[in-house]
């Protein structure tokens, strides 16, 4: 088994600032990711077989990937970084003395795995999109506004003709704007976010004038195909039989719906961090559901650190600049140093925080969406539980908890363990959303754990 | 001509193969995955649940969901949203768990 310095587990762009920043204080890094290139969701690269000739139409901070990539090849060109791509981690252990090895399913078949050894850990494995629930979400059509930027970004292609994208925060702005300028009519974007909570965070906002301008720029590409974000709207229901034919959007006061004839809807409320791994390893969890971590961004775990989305959900620009901060302490604390110059990026993480909290603030789920919620609507998209069994168990049986309802419904029990369902229950039900706690990070055949022998490798 | 996503970026495609989906013959360009080819001959649909019987295709389209699982050369279970197409796929629908009648 391959035994490295560091592994990075993610190479978006906090991984990827990571993996860097280690490689060039020296150390030899392992940098560990599912797709087959390097990029993660945000710089989602374009299957290379396309030969897209202007790819930077479809991103945000096009120079600032470019300059990732050139330092990310030159480094594996001196072979102080490995980029194990295609590998999926489904589960990471502490090795025998220090450090940890990271079991991985190898390909996109996943029929077998791999394993790596390394001294430190930098878990750098994003987040996901959160969607709240409603009459007709479970329609083909439906998917979330992150899937439809990943599936153009990638495969070049449109979920549908005229789509509407809907929900809470500021993933729509960039989701509407590319769609339309790839060919999509886009029938409206919804935000059922009130504007006027921005105004509470003046402060925040003004000290990050570049995210601002981020934003302007999004706004400014919507309204060249014609659109603007209808704030204080959301879909309450999708109509169709076996695909999207319609959704209705309603405004503040509730009552009145608008029929638009659609066939998809890209609809997204916000992101939640990725966990699994950081609590398989017994790392604390901290506020709103991310992993905790110091200013150096360790984790309160020996020799692992995070940074990213799964610290907390704040966008590109704070990742890179959390990945920075996490490659230079590991690479001075694993050779028993003290970090140096961490100030600066302290600074500007600590101001990026600042702005993200901000956004979380003010972008707002519809009020009362558990309440439109049907008794027919399924929650669990895995396992087809239904509103009406969650609120029996709730009401008849007494439930208060995601566990308790997960065992009398099957809700969260499928194979997505509870990720995409997790909201829309906790939120039905009224009981907190907890992260459920798996042995494994994702779905493993058995074939591949019977292949795995005492040495933690596999055949 | 209506605007696209291949056009947006000047993508000049490696030549096209084909692969099958419940029997029809569709045109794929190598590098996009299952789901792209099948959203490419404007499909939405692959899996029927094993509960309801209902249709389901792409959801989270990043590998978090499951819900696009299909049937790819006897194979069930492969998320669509990940599996590069490769010549010659045959691709159907999956009913329930894809192991035997639903």
């Amino acid at each position: 088994m391959a035994r490295h310095e560091l592994a990075v587990i993610g190479a978006g762009p906090a991984g990827l600032a990571a993996a860097i920043a280690a490689a060039d204080a020296g150390l030899r890094v392992a940098l560990i990711d599912g797709a087959a290139d390097a990029g993660g969701q945000f710089y989602r690269q374009t299957a290379r077989q396309l030969h897209a000739r202007r790819p930077e139409r479809l991103y945000h901070g096009w120079s600032e990937w470019e300059s990732l990539r050139d330092r990310l090849a030159a480094h594996r060109e001196s072979e102080r970084i490995t980029f194990l791509a295609e590998r999926h981690v489904w589960h990471v252990e502490p090795a025998d003395g220090d450090g940890f090895v990271v079991h991985a399913q190898v390909g996109p078949e996943q029929q077998r795995s791999e394993s790596v050894a390394a001294g430190g850990l930098v878990l750098a494995v994003g987040g996901y999109e959160r969607v709240l629930p409603f009459p007709g979400w479970t329609l083909p059509g439906v998917l979330t506004a992150g899937g439809a930027q990943a599936m153009l970004k990638a495969g070049l292609v449109l979920p549908g003709r005229r789509v509407v994208v809907a929900g809470a925060g500021p993933l729509l702005l960039p989701v509407a704007g590319g769609l339309a300028a790839a060919g999509a009519e886009v029938a409206g974007v919804f935000d059922s976010s009130d504007p006027r909570a921005f105004g509470r965070h003046v402060r925040a906002l003004a000290q990050n004038p570049e995210k601002l301008a981020e934003g302007v720029g999004y706004a400014a590409r919507l309204a060249w195909h014609g659109l603007r974000v209808r704030f204080r709207y959301s879909v309450i229901a999708v109509h169709g039989d076996e695909r999207v034919e319609a959704v209705t959007v309603a405004g503040p006061d509730g009552s009145r719906g608008r029929r638009i004839e659609c066939d998809a809807l890209a609809v997204s409320h916000g992101m939640l961090p990725h966990t699994e791994i950081a609590q398989t390893l017994g790392a604390r969890i901290g506020i709103r559901g991310a992993v905790a971590v110091d200013t150096e961004q360790r984790t309160d775990v020996a020799n692992l650190w995070a940074a990213g989305e799964t610290t907390g959900i704040g966008g590109a620009a704070l990742s890179l600049v959390e990945g920075e901060i996490a490659g230079r302490s590991a690479a001075a604390r694993l050779r028993g140093d003290m970090p140096r110059d961490l100030a600066a990026s302290q600074r500007t993480r600590r101001r990026l925080a600042a702005f993200a909290e901000a956004l979380e603030d003010a972008y707002s789920a519809p009020a009362g969406w558990a309440d439109r919620v049907t008794d027919e609507t399924v929650l669990c998209r895995c396992e087809e539980v239904t509103a009406a069994s969650v609120r029996e168990a709730v009401s008849e049986l007494g439930a208060t908890d995601l566990r308790t309802i997960k065992l009398l419904t099957r809700a969260g029990m499928g194979w997505c363990q509870g990720r995409i369902c997790g909201p829309g229950v906790a939120g039905v039900a009224g009981c907190p959303l907890t992260p459920a706690n798996t042995p494994f990070a994702r779905p493993v055949p058995l074939g591949v754990l019977a292949e795995i022998d005492d040495n933690g490798g596999s055949e | 001509m209506r605007r696209n996503p291949l056009m947006l970026v000047e993508a000049q495609p490696e030549p096209a193969f084909q692969v099958t989906f419940d029997g029809a013959t569709l045109d794929a360009l190598p590098g996009q995955t299952i789901a792209a080819v099948l959203w490419s001959a404007g499909i939405t649909a692959w899996r029927r649940t094993r509960v309801d019987d209902r249709p389901r295709g792409v959801f989270c389209g990043i590998g978090v969901c499951f819900d696009c699982l299909v049937t790819v050369n006897d194979m069930p279970n492969q998320r669509a949203c990940l599996l590069p197409a490769q010549p010659g796929d045959v691709i159907t629908t999956q009913r329930g768990d894809g192991h035997g009648a639903a």
